[in-house]
């Protein structure tokens, strides 16, 4: 299984979406992002099925930013999916949600997660979150699997 | 006097044949010489007939006398002998008459007419202490105290004067103490009837005296205890009534009477049977059972009245036992306990109605309190999203576009990164308001003084600028719930810091107080302090007493202390003055707890 460093982004909201691809542009995060809208879709792209089984690139994105909320399957969900799975057992995970609910950190944690992040509202450190995880999994972060 | 009498017999016997001899001597001189003559002429033979008729004389005569002699004789002696044994018989009688008096346990005495003792028996001599020669020859008054000799001479006057004989009861001063003495008097009279003095016999009744004066106060006292008793049961808040063996009525209490409708003359004596002859033959069973010795009892028995009125009545039925240990009886006991069961079915009737209350408030604060979580979450999550799209893309266009935009717009741009922000805050503070009391109330004891000087130092870390002097008393410690008095402390201390920061040398102050009668802490500063009649908006949340542009705030602080201090069940409370700082105190002892004073001071 190939991985490369690409970042898949799973985000429901358009305008968070904008916003993240834009504060990983700005951080000269020049990584190919991938962006599905679901829980399902999300794992669609990742176990390349469904839509995704034509999917061209490599089998695995170096990091995935998983939104919590998410329409049909929820990011606690699909975490907890993935983890399940040998394929992506391993596979960086970063939750990235507006909440800050212990119980969600808590169960996010227990399943899994590599990180849990709180978006902030205020967009300078919303951007520089975003531009700090980007920078740390794409340039920092020494993948389980070398691709 | 015998002697004297047959001397007497005997002399009236010579002299009776003294005149027998001299009668028949005349007679015989009288008539014995014409008797001759008649018969005899010839003188010769009237000579040898004379002295024939001398000697005849002479013979006649001695044999008269001897006959006469010894016929007096032998009457002398049949008397005398007769007057033997009477003497002899006599003697014997009072030989008889002697040992019983000597052996009576009575006092046998006889005095003569001066009141001096002349005979006494053995008993006599014992009862006063003196020998028998001691009491021969002397009075009473030599016997007794005065008053007690004066009686006695009394008596003895009035028997001698009435000759009657007199049964009195004496008491006595004896050398063993009192004595009661049951004596009877009379006169000694001689042959002639004529007063010789007094006798008497006197028996001790002391001991019946004794007896009966321990019987007659046993018998008051138990006159007494059966009035009391008696009293007792009538006056007897509750139905009450003793009966005998055969169920009659003996004593009854005045609200037996009045519930069962019996006048006070039914009461005295009749049979129970009698005075309610419609007695259900269950309740006759029990009356036997009780008789047999059994207690019986209910605490609550229903019983249908006549207007169908449901009555409940406590009763109790249970022997009563006779001195010899057998039933002498019952004692029934029954109490009206109507109001008392109606009232317990209410109190009853209301508890379960309260207890299903409290499941059902307790479900539909569940609800509510499931709902709020819900609200916050969907806060959390779903409001955030849109305010941090305004912020971003107000912010993107000032990156990307600023230098095409005029300084108005860009004014305007920041308003809106402004507004964002300050809505931020304000979600951030009713999340946190929701969250600080969710979840089990875990008491345990917390170090305050540590908590607050930890609290102050890490404010002193992020505002180097602020010289605040900080006082806090040793050794402070609540019993509150460990995440939640952190929370309501850093508060607590935030605003004190807030609040005197623009003070020329503030002052932040931590000690123990009492709060509505409990232990507690208080906060004290001496910043800007507040206006009492605001006091009470203080705690509502987003409600502010200074300005934004003064002292930034949400208005969520104070409303999430009060908070957890009413989780706790205690209270807090405020007073400030405008300009000269501020205090808050709080307790989080609920009212009631049991507060010691001594442990809470040392």
């Amino acid at each position: 299984m190939t991985q490369d460093k690409t970042i898949l982004l799973v985000e429901d909201n358009p305008q968070d979406e904008m916003l993240t691809l834009r504060a990983l542009k700005k951080a000269n995060v020049v990584n190919r992002i991938d962006v599905v809208r679901d829980g399902q879709q999300a794992l669609d792209y990742l176990f390349r099925q469904g839509e995704f089984a034509q999917r061209e690139g490599p089998d695995l994105p170096m990091v995935v930013l998983l939104d919590i909320s998410l329409p049909r399957l929820s990011g606690l969900e699909v975490l907890e999916r993935l983890r399940e799975d040998p394929r992506t057992e391993l596979l960086p995970i970063v939750i990235l949600t507006s909440s800050d609910e212990t119980q969600d950190r808590l169960r996010s944690y227990k399943s899994g997660a590599n990180s849990f992040v709180r978006k902030p509202v205020e967009f300078a450190e919303f951007a520089e979150t975003v531009a700090r995880l980007g920078v740390y999994w794409v340039a920092t972060n020494a993948p389980s699997v070398s691709g | 006097m015998t002697d004297n009498r047959m001397l007497v017999d005997a002399r009236r016997g010579a002299l009776r044949i003294a005149w027998i001899y001299a009668l028949f001597a005349t007679f015989w001189i009288l008539l014995s010489d014409k008797i001759l003559l008649l018969f005899i002429d010839d003188p010769t033979l009237l000579v040898r007939t004379s002295m024939v008729k001398g000697w005849a004389f002479v013979l006649v005569t001695a044999a008269l006398l001897y006959f006469l002699v010894s016929r007096l004789l032998n009457a002398l002696t049949v008397a005398h002998e007769r007057e033997r044994d009477l003497q002899a018989q006599q003697i014997r009688t009072l030989r008889v008459f002697q040992t019983i008096w000597e052996g009576s346990d009575e006092a046998v005495f006889a005095k003569d007419l001066k009141g001096c003792y002349t005979l006494v028996n053995k008993k006599t001599a014992e009862f006063v202490g003196k020998t028998r020669d001691e009491l021969i020859g002397r009075d009473d008054s030599a016997l007794f105290p005065p008053e007690e000799a004066a009686t006695l001479v009394e008596i003895d006057r009035k028997i001698r004067l009435d000759k009657s004989t007199i049964v009195s009861e004496e008491q006595l001063s004896m050398p063993n103490g009192t004595r009661f003495m049951l004596t009877t008097k009379g006169p000694l009279l001689d042959e002639h009837g004529r007063v010789t003095g007094t006798f008497g016999i006197a028996r001790d009744i002391t001991v019946l005296k004794q007896n009966e004066a321990a019987l007659k106060a046993a018998y008051d006292a138990l006159q007494e205890q059966k009035t009391q008793l008696k009293l007792f049961i009538e006056h007897a808040p509750a139905a009450l009534a003793m009966l005998d063996r055969n169920l009659d009525h003996m004593f009854a209490s005045q609200r037996w009477m009045d519930i069962y409708g019996v006048s006070h003359e039914d009461m005295s004596g009749p049979n129970h049977y009698d005075i309610f002859p419609e007695l259900p033959e269950e309740w006759r069973r029990v009356h036997q059972r009780a008789l047999a010795g059994e207690v019986i009892r209910s605490d609550g028995d229903c019983f249908e009245r006549a207007d169908g009125r449901r009555q409940w009545v406590r009763w109790e039925v249970r022997p009563w036992h006779a001195v010899d240990g057998t039933v002498g009886g019952i004692v029934i006991f029954s109490e009206d306990i109507t109001a008392q069961h109606q009232a317990e079915e209410e109190v009853r009737s209301l508890n379960a109605h309260l207890e299903q209350r409290v499941l059902e408030r307790t479900a539909e604060l569940h609800a509510a309190n499931r709902e709020l979580d819900a609200f916050a979450y969907a806060v959390s999550h779903d409001l955030r999203a849109p305010l941090r799209a305004m912020d971003g893309f107000a912010h993107a266009l000032t990156e990307d576009y600023g230098d095409r935009l005029d300084g108005e717009a860009r004014v305007f741009l920041d308003q809106i990164s402004i507004a964002s922000k300050k809505m931020g805050e304000l979600i951030e503070g009713i999340l946190t308001l929701s969250r600080s009391t969710r979840g089990a109330l875990r008491r345990e004891p917390i170090d305050i003084s540590g908590l607050a000087l930890r609290v102050l130092s890490e404010m002193a870390r992020l505002h180097p600028g602020n010289r605040v002097k900080v006082e806090v008393a040793p050794e402070l410690t609540v019993d509150g719930d460990a995440r939640m008095v952190e929370i309501l402390m850093t508060n607590l201390l935030d605003n004190a810091w807030k609040y005197s920061s623009k003070t020329e040398s503030p002052l932040i102050r931590v000690d123990a107080a009492e709060v509505a009668g409990r232990p507690g802490i208080c906060i004290e500063d001496n910043g800007a302090g507040f206006d009492m009649a605001y006091a009470q908006r203080l705690f509502v949340p987003f409600q502010r007493l200074h300005r934004q542009t003064e002292f930034p705030g949400t208005g969520i602080g104070l409303a999430t202390v009060q908070r957890i201090v009413h989780r706790h069940g205690g209270e807090i409370v405020a007073e400030g003055v405008p300009g000269n700082g501020a205090r808050f105190c709080f307790t989080l002892s609920a009212a009631g707890d049991h507060y010691d004073t001594e442990s809470e001071d040392s």
